[in-house]
C-alpha cells in the first residue's frame, strides 16, 4: 500500500495542472497583496484608541440588547457581542488589519476549494482520458485498493495545496498589513488563521475527493467538473425551493457553514434548524463516502477498454 | 494448469448501445506453452485485443476460464502480476510526463530502482529522449517506452499486443531481434500482430483467431505445412515436354502459367531433376513452393461469405 500511495503521489506532484493553479494562485496573491497595499492607510495612534473606546460602546450596546436576538441557543451574550466586533475595526482609516486577517483568507475559500475540486476531477478524468487506467491496472489489478489510495492521495494533495495557498497568502497579507495597515491587535490572529486555513484545507479535500469520485463515475473530468457544478447551482437550488427543509442535507450549505464555521439558524416555513460546522463536517463526509463507494463499485464491474 | 496462458471457452460479448449484442470472443480454447515466442493473429475485430484484457483483467469474460502461470485470471492476478509485463494496444502512457517519469510511477508499485530504469531504456534505445515529454514522442517511440514499462519487472511472461505498431522498418527489426531474445532468454512471449512476415520470424508457435474463434494453432511449419506447403516449383524451357516427362516418370505435376508445380517435398528435388535431365531437359529453376504465414493468415480468416 506504501508503494502504491508513493506512486500516485509523485504522479501528482509531477501534474502539470497542480504546478499551475499554484503559480497562478501565487500571482494571484501578489496581485491581491499590492492591491490591498496600495488602498491601506497605517491608522494613528488616536485613531487606534478611538477604536478601542468605540468598540467598548458597541460591545456594551449589544449586550445591554441581549445580543440583539441573534446570539445562539447556549451562547454566552458577552462572549457572542465580543466576538462580533474587532477592537481596532473602528479606526476610520481603510487598511489591512492583523486580527482581520482569517477573514481575509476566508474570502479566498471559494477559489481554493474550486482548486480543490479541478484537481480531485482532473487527477482521475485524466487518466480515463488518456487511457493510463488500463496501465496501472496491469500493474496493480486490486482495483479497490488502487483507487482508494488515489482517494487518499487527492485529499490530502488537494489538502496541502490549498493550505500553502492560504498560508501565502496570510503572509503577504501580514506583510502589508506589517507595512501599510496595523498590527494592533486583541484578538489571537495567528490561531484564528491557522485554524481557518486547515479548515478550508480540509474541505477542499473533501471536495476534491467528491471531484475525484464522479470523475470516476463520468470517466471524465469535464463531465465530472459539470455535473457539480449543476448539482450546486441547480439541482440543490431546486430540492431547497421546493422542499426547504431539504436544505439541511445541501452540500452547498453544510460547506458553507464548515467554511465560516458559523452556525447558520435557518427558518423554513414553521421549521428552524441549527446548521453547525460539526454538523456540516459530517454531512461533507457522508457525500464523500457515498460517491466514493458508488464509484468503487462501478470501478469493480466496468470493463476497461 | 500446464501452459503458461490456458483459456478454456473464452467468450466475450458486448452490449450495444440500441439493443443486441456484440460478439467479440467466441468460445475460444487455447494453450500457451513456456518459453519462446507464440505469435497471437488475427483481423480486426478478431477478438485479439479482447482476449488479451480478459487474460490481464481489464475486462470481465461473459464465459469461459482463463489461467495465467497456474493461476485462475482474474482472481489469481494479483499472485502472479509481478511476472506479467504488459502492452495493450498502443501503450497509455502519461503525456505531459518525460519517458522518465511515466517509469518511475510504474516503477513506484513495485519498488523498482532507478538502475533497472536506466537498463530498460537502454536497451529500447530510448536513453536519449528519456527526459522528452511523451507526447513529443512518436507512435514508435511510444511503443518502445511501453515495451520498457513491460520489462522492467523482468518478467517471465510478456504479453505485447501489437507491439511492432507505429514502427519504422528499423524499429521494428529492432523489436524482432528483442523480441527474439527476450523468447531465448526463457521467457515465454505472448505477442498479437498483425506484421504477419514478422511473426513468422520471430515466433515459434502461433494462433490464428477469426470472428472471435480459434482456427488453428500450433508450431509456425506445422500451420504452414498444413496448407499446402508440401510442393516443387520447377521452370524449364520445354514446360510440356517437362510435364510429360515427370507424369510418365510417375510423378504427379500440373503447369501454371510459366512454371510446372510437383506434388513432391522439397527433399525429393533431386528425383525431379534427374527425371527432367534423363529427357535432355535441363531445369532453370527448381525451388520448394514455400506458402507464407501471410497466405495461410489470409486464407484461413477470409470470410465464408467472400467465398465462392
Amino acid at each position: 500500500m506504501i508503494r502504491l500511495l508513493g506512486s500516485e503521489w509523485l504522479r501528482f506532484r509531477s501534474r502539470r495542472i497542480v504546478r499551475w493553479l499554484m503559480l497562478i494562485s501565487v500571482v494571484g496573491v501578489v496581485v491581491v497583496a499590492l492591491l490591498a497595499a496600495s488602498a491601506s492607510d497605517k491608522p494613528t495612534d488616536a485613531q487606534l484608541r478611538s477604536s478601542e473606546r468605540r468598540y467598548d460602546r458597541a460591545v456594551a450596546q449589544c449586550i445591554e440588547q441581549n445580543g440583539f436576538g441573534e446570539v445562539p441557543e447556549g451562547a454566552s451574550v458577552e462572549a457572542d457581542c465580543r466576538g462580533r466586533y474587532s477592537r481596532y475595526e473602528f479606526t476610520g482609516a481603510l487598511g489591512v488589519r492583523l486580527d482581520e486577517l482569517s477573514e481575509l483568507v476566508l474570502g479566498a475559500a471559494f477559489i481554493v476549494v474550486l482548486i480543490g475540486l479541478v484537481l480531485g476531477a482532473s487527477m482521475v478524468g485524466a487518466s480515463w482520458q488518456t487511457g493510463t487506467i488500463t496501465t496501472i491496472l496491469t500493474w496493480e489489478p486490486r482495483r479497490v485498493r488502487w483507487f482508494l489510495s488515489r482517494v487518499v492521495v487527492i485529499a490530502v494533495g488537494a489538502a496541502l495545496v490549498a493550505a500553502v495557498l492560504l498560508a501565502i497568502l496570510a503572509a503577504a497579507l501580514a506583510c502589508v498589513a506589517a507595512l501599510r495597515g496595523t498590527t494592533a491587535t486583541s484578538t489571537p490572529w495567528i490561531a484564528d488563521t491557522a485554524l481557518t486555513v486547515l479548515r478550508i484545507g480540509a474541505a477542499a479535500g473533501g471536495i476534491a475527493v467528491i471531484g475525484g469520485a464522479v470523475a470516476m463515475i463520468g470517466r471524465h473530468t469535464a463531465a465530472a467538473l459539470g455535473a457539480v457544478f449543476v448539482y450546486l447551482a441547480v439541482l440543490e437550488s431546486i430540492v431547497r425551493g421546493l422542499r426547504p427543509a431539504m436544505g439541511r442535507f445541501m452540500l452547498g450549505d453544510n460547506l458553507t457553514t464548515v467554511l465560516t464555521a458559523h452556525t447558520l439558524t435557518v427558518h423554513q416555513d414553521t421549521a428552524t434548524y441549527l446548521l453547525t460546522p460539526q454538523r456540516g463536517a459530517v454531512v461533507i463526509g457522508v457525500y464523500v463516502l457515498v460517491l466514493v463507494g458508488v464509484s468503487l463499485a462501478l470501478l469493480r464491474v466496468r470493463d476497461v477498454n | 494448469m500446464a501452459g503458461v496462458i490456458e483459456i478454456h471457452g473464452l467468450r466475450k460479448e458486448y452490449r450495444r448501445l440500441r439493443g443486441g449484442r456484440t460478439v467479440a470472443v467466441d468460445g475460444l480454447d487455447l494453450e500457451v506453452p513456456e518459453g519462446g515466442v507464440f505469435g497471437f493473429l488475427g483481423p480486426n475485430g478478431a477478438g485479439k485485443t479482447t482476449t488479451i484484457r480478459c487474460l490481464l483483467g481489464l475486462v470481465a469474460p461473459s464465459a469461459g476460464t482463463l489461467g495465467m502461470m497456474g493461476r485462475v485470471m482474474p482472481a489469481g492476478l494479483p499472485s502472479v502480476v509481478r511476472d506479467v509485463g504488459s502492452i495493450v494496444e498502443t501503450p497509455a502512457l502519461f503525456p505531459r510526463f518525460t519517458g522518465r517519469r511515466n517509469l518511475e510511477i510504474l516503477a513506484r508499485l513495485d519498488g523498482i530502482g532507478r538502475s533497472t530504469i536506466d537498463g530498460v531504456l537502454e536497451r529500447v534505445g530510448l536513453s536519449d529522449r528519456a527526459g522528452d515529454l511523451v507526447k513529443t514522442y512518436s507512435l514508435g517511440m511510444k511503443q518502445r517506452l511501453g515495451i520498457a514499462a513491460a520489462l522492467m519487472k523482468d518478467p517471465a511472461l510478456l504479453i505485447l499486443d501489437e507491439p511492432a505498431n507505429g514502427l519504422d522498418p528499423a524499429g521494428i527489426v529492432e523489436v524482432r531481434e528483442l523480441l527474439r531474445q527476450l523468447g531465448a532468454e526463457g521467457r515465454t512471449v505472448f505477442v498479437s500482430s498483425h506484421i504477419l512476415s514478422e511473426i513468422q520470424q520471430t515466433a515459434d508457435r502461433v494462433a490464428i483467431l477469426a470472428r472471435g474463434r480459434l482456427i488453428t494453432s500450433g508450431p509456425v511449419e506445422e500451420v504452414l505445412a498444413a496448407r499446402g506447403g508440401r510442393g516443387l516449383i520447377v521452370r524449364l524451357s520445354d514446360l510440356d515436354a517437362g510435364l510429360a516427362a515427370l507424369q510418365g516418370a510417375g510423378i504427379a505435376a500440373s503447369r501454371l502459367e510459366d512454371a510446372l508445380r510437383v506434388e513432391l517435398p522439397g527433399s525429393d528435388a533431386e528425383r525431379v531433376s534427374r527425371t527432367l535431365a534423363a529427357r535432355e531437359l535441363f531445369v532453370t529453376e527448381l525451388r520448394p513452393d514455400e506458402v507464407d504465414l501471410e497466405t495461410v493468415f489470409l486464407e484461413l480468416t477470409r470470410d465464408p461469405e467472400d467465398v465462392g
